[in-house]
Order: structure tokens, then C-alpha cells, then sequence
């Protein structure tokens, strides 16, 4: 049983360790996507898509404290963001505290999820509370 | 892009409406739930099933082939008969579908009808997830997109809260609404939060039901001897799927595109309208269409609903049936039941809910993907 949470296929760690998510950039109109998929571009049709990693930093456009989910494994409450990436796409993720439009995040891989080992990519704004096990 | 529109073809009228209530899960089969709603259409218009040349049936959750298993028990007519799923949007484009094959002059009375039950529908695997896509249930984009709008135009919780509050007035006054019971602010309010700012009362119910409406020609008004002051024009039929908008919802940029082709097929504007039925399957998304629809400016509904603009009796309803959020959102039905509103209140039937010299109406769904369907009813007389 995997984690309800985590999608580890999607980030991984940069040169320096900071966490990177697997982005597409499009060979034909340059356009960069997330997450990465094989079928092709959204913009211009390409098939062509080269792998990038985006920098997981960006600013809070949305924030929304969940209070019930369908999935009794997944504890609530918890915050989603939606993150205006500084390398481009709008995308949601998890926010490790609480967080409002505006704020600066940046990812950071924490354990604590459902399996043992998996480090789930957290947003977070620099003041904000380390979660269980602490950063990365 | 589409190459011709429903003004090309001959017109084509709204001639019977009929619903089964919308309501939570029973054991009543969903052809019982069909029927009734054909049934009724069919009195309402005064025509018989042997009248109907085509059937066009907007599911999504009951199982491949729900059309002929249920209407053959109105005789077994050998009439063409076609499910069409587009998510929320389903009935809605059954609906297109009927009326484009009558303007298209291959039918002169065609039915269109929603019927669903809930059940575990699943959108298409396509292998592909976002990092949250499984904590993100709808009722938590739509928080995301509250935040935004309030956070951009200085809106309040309380002020996003009040269109469920008119729409539970609405749905009190509609017989076939699955909340049919008035709620306060404070009641909306009090409701348990599910995600963000919205309540329980702020997030549609999706239950059972049915909704048919038969689409006939000015031929089969003539040929059928049928009521012409009954009969509601369907002026535009516009369909489209999302395109890229940069960082703009794109719900609401799909449904502004959708709407202006819509008002180009009619021949009118926004300011023509006087019943509009949204898919308001939560608060937020009320404020957000009724702009992109053009009945106001960015960030202007919130205020133009807290003076009464969108009430009955305002300056254009907004979901007088209830709309999502209290009449109900059974999927299959939705679309075809917001023709039958449409259709009612531009007849003068509306009741108590009756918008005063209402001629103009809009009916707008969204279906997950996304596909916007909008349709515009007009009295021609
Ligand atoms: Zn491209």
C-alpha cells in the first residue's frame, strides 16, 4: 500500500541536494510543463519533450486548509498550495504549515508519510514549523 | 475550430420539458427515474412517443447501453437511440446533440434526457498525476480558486457564502430540487468547513434523478399541432474544451470563450439575459462564471449579489432553480434539467420563482477536462 500522498516519480534532488522537480521543456516551442509526460506538448502538439528539473521555490497564489477527505488514510487536516513557480508552471502541492497568497515556499523532501523511507516533497515558507522527522 | 453554428440551420424549439425530483440514493431503478421524466415531457408537450425520432441520453455513471433498456418500455419503436458522456456536461450535450439533429432537418422531434444514479465514476486513467492530484478533490481546487478571488478582490468568506444562501432560497421554491429548504448565512457558515472557506451548504449534492426536454422543428409545431406560445426558441448552442491560459482559471476563461460564441450564434449580448442557470457546483464558482459570462465586471458579482442583482426578481436570475447547490447535481440530468428551467421560466411557469418578463436565458455546464456547453433559450414570439 503506497502512501496517499506522495508521488516520488516527480522530484528527486538537485547537484546541491535541494529537491527539484522533473519538469519537460518542449524541443519545439520551448514551452516548460509539470508534471513530465510522455505524450506530447499541450502548446504545439510536439512529441518532442527534452527532461528539465524546475527549482522548487516560487510564491503562494492559493491556499486551502482541507478539512475532510474521502481517504480515511490520509489525516486531516492539511494545506494545499497553489505555487507560481519562479520557472514557470502554476501547480499544487502540499504546504508543510500554514500559508497565504503571497508568501514565498520552498520545497523541501521530509519523511514522515505512509511508507518508511519515502520523503514526501513539502512546501514551505521559511518560518514555518518543521514537519515530523524534520527537514531535509 | 467549429465551421458553421445552429443559426446556419433551421430553428429548432424546446416543446416539452419533464423531471424527475432530484434526490439522494434510493432503490428505484434509474429506468423508473427515466421514464417518469419522458413521460412527463411528453404530456407537457403533447406528443406521443411514436412523435419522437431520435433519442439522445446524457449519463455517466450507469453502464454502457442505458438508453434502449429503459425507453423501450414506451413501445419499442426502432428509433435511433445514443448515450453521451461528457462528465457534468453530459446532458447538456445531449441536448446539443438532439437539437442539432433536428435543425440539421435528419429529425423533427428529438429527446433529450439526463438520467443518473450515483456510483464510483472515475475519470479516464491517462498516467499521468500532479504531486497532490489525489489530495485535491474538487471541493478543494474550488477552495483554491475562493482564496484567489477573495484575496484579488477583497471579497469575504461571507460575501462567497451568500450565493449558496439564494440558491437554497431558490431550490425552496422548486419541487424537484434535492435541498428544498431555506438556510441563513449563519446556517451556511455554521456548517462544518470541508475545505478552506467552504462549508457543507457550499458544495453541490450529487444524488438521483432525471431531466428530459423534446427539441422539435417549426415543421413538427405545424405538422403536430402543437402549442407555439409553449414552444421556446434555442438560439445558440456553443461547445468548446479548454485551450491554455497562462495562470487564469481555466474554467472560467473556457466559459468566457464559450460564451461569446454563444452570444454570437444568438445575436445578443449579456445584457439581454434574464435567467441564467451556471454550474455552480460551488459557491466560488457562481462569482467566477457570472463574470466571464459577462453579467458584470472582475470582482463585481459578489457585490451586485449582496444588492439582489442576481435574485429572482433582480436584475437577471442566477440559478433560479436552485442551480447546483440546491436543486442538485445528479450529472447526467444537470444539463438537461437547466433547459427545463430555462425553458419554464421563459414560458411564465416558474411560480413563485418566476422571473418577472423573463424572454432571454442561458443554461452554462462545465464538464471535468474541461468542456464548457452553453445554450441560448429565447420566447420568440
Ligand atoms: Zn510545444
Amino acid at each position: 500500500m503506497s502512501t496517499p500522498c506522495a508521488e516520488p516519480a516527480l522530484y528527486g534532488t538537485g547537484p546541491g541536494g535541494e529537491p527539484v522537480l522533473y519538469g519537460l521543456r518542449c524541443a519545439a516551442c520551448d514551452r516548460v510543463s509539470f508534471p513530465r509526460q510522455p505524450y506530447g506538448c499541450e502548446a504545439c502538439g510536439s512529441a518532442d519533450g527534452l527532461p528539465c528539473e524546475l527549482a522548487a521555490t516560487g510564491t503562494v497564489r492559493a491556499a486551502a486548509e482541507v478539512h475532510r477527505h474521502h481517504d480515511p488514510r490520509v489525516p486531516v487536516p492539511f494545506t494545499i498550495v497553489s505555487v507560481l513557480l519562479d520557472d514557470g508552471p502554476l501547480i499544487r502541492g502540499v504546504h508543510a504549515g500554514t500559508a497565504r497568497a503571497g508568501d514565498r515556499v520552498r520545497a523541501r523532501l521530509e519523511p514522515g508519510g505512509a511508507v518508511p523511507d519515502l520523503l514526501e516533497l513539502r512546501f514551505a515558507t521559511p518560518a514555518s514549523p518543521a514537519g515530523p522527522g524534520g527537514g531535509a | 475550430m467549429m465551421r458553421g453554428t445552429l443559426a446556419d440551420l433551421r430553428p429548432v424549439y424546446v416543446a416539452g420539458i419533464g423531471l424527475h425530483p432530484y434526490r439522494r440514493l434510493s432503490e428505484t431503478p434509474y429506468v423508473r427515474l427515466g421514464l417518469t421524466a419522458v413521460r412527463s415531457a411528453l404530456a407537457d408537450a403533447g406528443l406521443a412517443w411514436t412523435d419522437v425520432d431520435s433519442a439522445w441520453t446524457g449519463t455517466a455513471g450507469l453502464g454502457m447501453a442505458a438508453s434502449r433498456r429503459m425507453l423501450r418500455h414506451l413501445g419499442a419503436t426502432g428509433i435511433p437511440m445514443t448515450q453521451v458522456e461528457n462528465a457534468s456536461a453530459s446532458g447538456s450535450s445531449a441536448f446539443r446533440q438532439a437539437c442539432l439533429e433536428v435543425a440539421a432537418g435528419l429529425a423533427d422531434v428529438s429527446l433529450a434526457l439526463g438520467v443518473d444514479k450515483p456510483s464510483r465514476v472515475r475519470a479516464a486513467p491517462t498516467g499521468v498525476a500532479g504531486l497532490a492530484d489525489r489530495l485535491v478533490v474538487p471541493a478543494t481546487h474550488f477552495a483554491l480558486l475562493a482564496d484567489e478571488y477573495m484575496d484579488r478582490h477583497g471579497v469575504t468568506a461571507e460575501q462567497v457564502a451568500a450565493v449558496a444562501v439564494k440558491n437554497h432560497r431558490n431550490g425552496s421554491r422548486n419541487p424537484f430540487a434535492q435541498r428544498r429548504k431555506e438556510r441563513t448565512l449563519q446556517e451556511v457558515m455554521d456548517e462544518p468547513a470541508v475545505s478552506g472557506t467552504l462549508t457543507r451548504l457550499q458544495c453541490c449534492p450529487i444524488g438521483e434523478g432525471a431531466a428530459a426536454a423534446l427539441v422539435v422543428s417549426g415543421e413538427a409545431v405545424e405538422r403536430l399541432g402543437l402549442d407555439p406560445a409553449r414552444c421556446v426558441g434555442v438560439t445558440a448552442s456553443a461547445q468548446r474544451s479548454e485551450r491554455l491560459y497562462g495562470t487564469a482559471d481555466p474554467d472560467t476563461e473556457l466559459t468566457r470563450e464559450t460564451a461569446g460564441e454563444a452570444f454570437r450564434q444568438a445575436g445578443i449580448t449579456a445584457a439581454d439575459l434574464d435567467v441564467v442557470e451556471v454550474h455552480d457546483a460551488f459557491s466560488i464558482e457562481e462569482l467566477l462564471y457570472a463574470e466571464a459570462i459577462g453579467l458584470c465586471g472582475a470582482g463585481e458579482a459578489a457585490g451586485l449579489l449582496a444588492r439582489g442583482a442576481f435574485d429572482v426578481g433582480g436584475r437577471c436570475a442566477v440559478s433560479p432553480s436552485g442551480g447546483l447547490l440546491a436543486m442538485g447535481h445528479p450529472i447526467g440530468p444537470t444539463g438537461v434539467g437547466q433547459i427545463a428551467e430555462i425553458t419554464r421560466q421563459l414560458r411564465g411557469e416558474a411560480g413563485d420563482r418566476q422571473q418577472p418578463g423573463a424572454r432571454t436565458g442561458l443554461a452554462h455546464m462545465l464538464g471535468v477536462g474541461a468542456v464548457c456547453v452553453i445554450h441560448v433559450l429565447q420566447r420568440l414570439d
